[in-house]
Formats: C-alpha cells, structure tokens, sequence
C-alpha cells in the first residue's frame, strides 16, 4: 500500500466509480464501495470532501438495522433543501480489494425525507479522521487509520 | 483613533443552543471549540453528552478481514446497463445482474437465496 517517509500511509485500496450513476448529475464524481453494520452486501457512496456530514440513506439505514431514534435530532441544509433527522453514531467499512478493509464508527446524518439509496462520505466526523488518497487514473481509492 | 461605537455583547445563550446552531450551520470545527470550552468551565449546569456523542471523531474498530472483489466488471455494468433499470435497486456480482427492484427490502430477501447475494453490491438507480 502506499507509505509516506517509510511509514505505511495506506492500508487498503478499492476500486471506486467515478461515472454517476444518478441521471441528473452530469460531472464526474468519486463513488466508493462501503459496508454499514452487520451486512456483508455493499453499497455505493459518495465521497464528499465539502460535505460537512455524511449521510446514509434512510432507506439503507433501516436495512442495515441502524436505529435512527438512538441519535441525536438535527436539522441540516442540503442540497435537497433543509432536511430533519437525526445524526447517529454507526459502524462501516471500506471495503479492500487490494490490502486491508477498515472497520470504523462515525456520524451519519439519516433523514426520513432523504432520497432513497444516495449516501455520502463527509468530511466533519468521518473522512476528517481517515487518511485517504485517490489515483484517478487507475480510479483506486486508498485509505488507512489516521494517526 | 477609531473607537468602536459599541463592544458586543457576549452570547448568553446556553451552550447547548449555540452548538446546535452552530453544528446545524455546518460550523462543525467552530462547534467542537464551544463543547471544549463549556466542558472545561463545567459549572453550566446543562447535560452536553448528547453533543459529546454527535462531535466525537470516527474511531477505527480494526482493519483486516474478507477481500472484496475488483467492482471495475459492476461499475462497467451500471454505464452500460444503468438506463434500463432507471428507478430500481440493482444487485451486481463480477459484472452480472443478480437481482433487481423497487424496494431495497425486498430484493435483500431475494439475495438470501442467491449463493453470492451476500457479496452483492447494491445500488439505486436514478
């Protein structure tokens, strides 16, 4: 995996997507392939580095089992207007082809009114604490604990 | 010299309603500042547990465990394919279709008969 001054930088690597699989979205963007809870399928989410917040989609949150009411209430502006839910405390993982996968627990943003299956990997509470990097040619996605 | 015409006023407010304003405008660094700052003066009287969960940084858990597959097959099948199932959830394996639908619940109940449905990915198609 990559190193930096000798130290590993990196411990796991994906593929990610970076055609969007959403109709109205005509740029390219990073999609990478991300577990939630106990389930073993995986699903795509949006890497958003300008996103304070991550959010799991309401449905996808409900599959995986994750308790909206065990968070917190907020109300968040998004893209989709202004947005109530909750910010709850939950497991993923980012999926390895390459390496190893990582295990974590941040915050995700779940909003009953929230478009079915879009999720996003944010900055504050999750990526902010990771150590990431993207090879857009070769469309690897690497990632590691912080430090 | 100039002199301000007045000095402003400090906030009053409770903590707890200035971090939620400032956590809900997206001031999540400037939030965590003023959790630090009430939890160190800690004689407000106000329960902030609710905003030391919500602030707190991601933790990892472990790293180490299954290897995906490359998903380059199924990402190629969602540009080539993705049109046709515009409005449904998709199930992809190694570039192959292995279920679809409208309700994500209901194609998870279809991916337990399937003998790789447990490593599908899944998406949603707009």
């Amino acid at each position: 995996m990559l190193t930096l001054q000798g130290h590993a930088f990196t411990l796991g690597r994906s593929k990610f997507s970076d055609h969007s699989p959403i109709r109205f979205e005509p740029t390219a963007k990073v999609y990478v392939n991300v577990q939630f809870g106990d389930r073993s399928q995986s699903w795509l989410a949006q890497l958003d580095t300008g996103a304070a917040w991550s959010v799991l989609a309401p449905d996808v949150a409900q599959a995986v089992g994750v308790s909206v009411e065990s968070g917190d209430p907020a109300l968040l502006i998004t893209p989709f207007g202004v947005k109530t839910g909750y910010l709850v405390r939950t497991t993923f993982s980012l999926v390895a082809d390459e390496g190893e996968p990582l295990h974590a627990e941040g915050q995700f943003f779940i909003s009953p009114d929230w478009p079915e299956g879009l999720n996003f990997l944010g900055y504050s509470g999750l990526l902010e604490f990771i150590r990431f990097a993207l090879d857009p040619q070769a469309n690897h996605f690497y990632f590691g604990p912080g430090v | 010299m100039a002199q301000p015409l007045r000095k402003p006023e400090p906030d009053t407010r409770p903590y707890a309603e200035r971090i939620r304003e400032l956590v809900e405008q997206d001031y999540v660094g400037a939030a965590r500042e003023l959790l630090a700052e009430a939890l160190e003066k800690g004689d407000h009287g106000e329960d902030l547990s609710g905003w030391q969960r919500v602030l707190a940084p991601a933790k990892v858990l472990r790293v180490g465990g299954e290897l995906d597959i490359d998903r380059t097959p199924d990402f190629q099948w969602l540009k080539d394919h993705g049109e046709t199932y515009w409005g449904q959830w998709v199930a992809l394996f190694g570039g192959e279709l292995l279920g679809h639908g409208e309700n994500l619940k209901e194609l998870l109940a279809k991916l337990e008969h399937h003998p790789r449905g447990r490593r599908a990915l899944l998406h949603r198609l707009y």
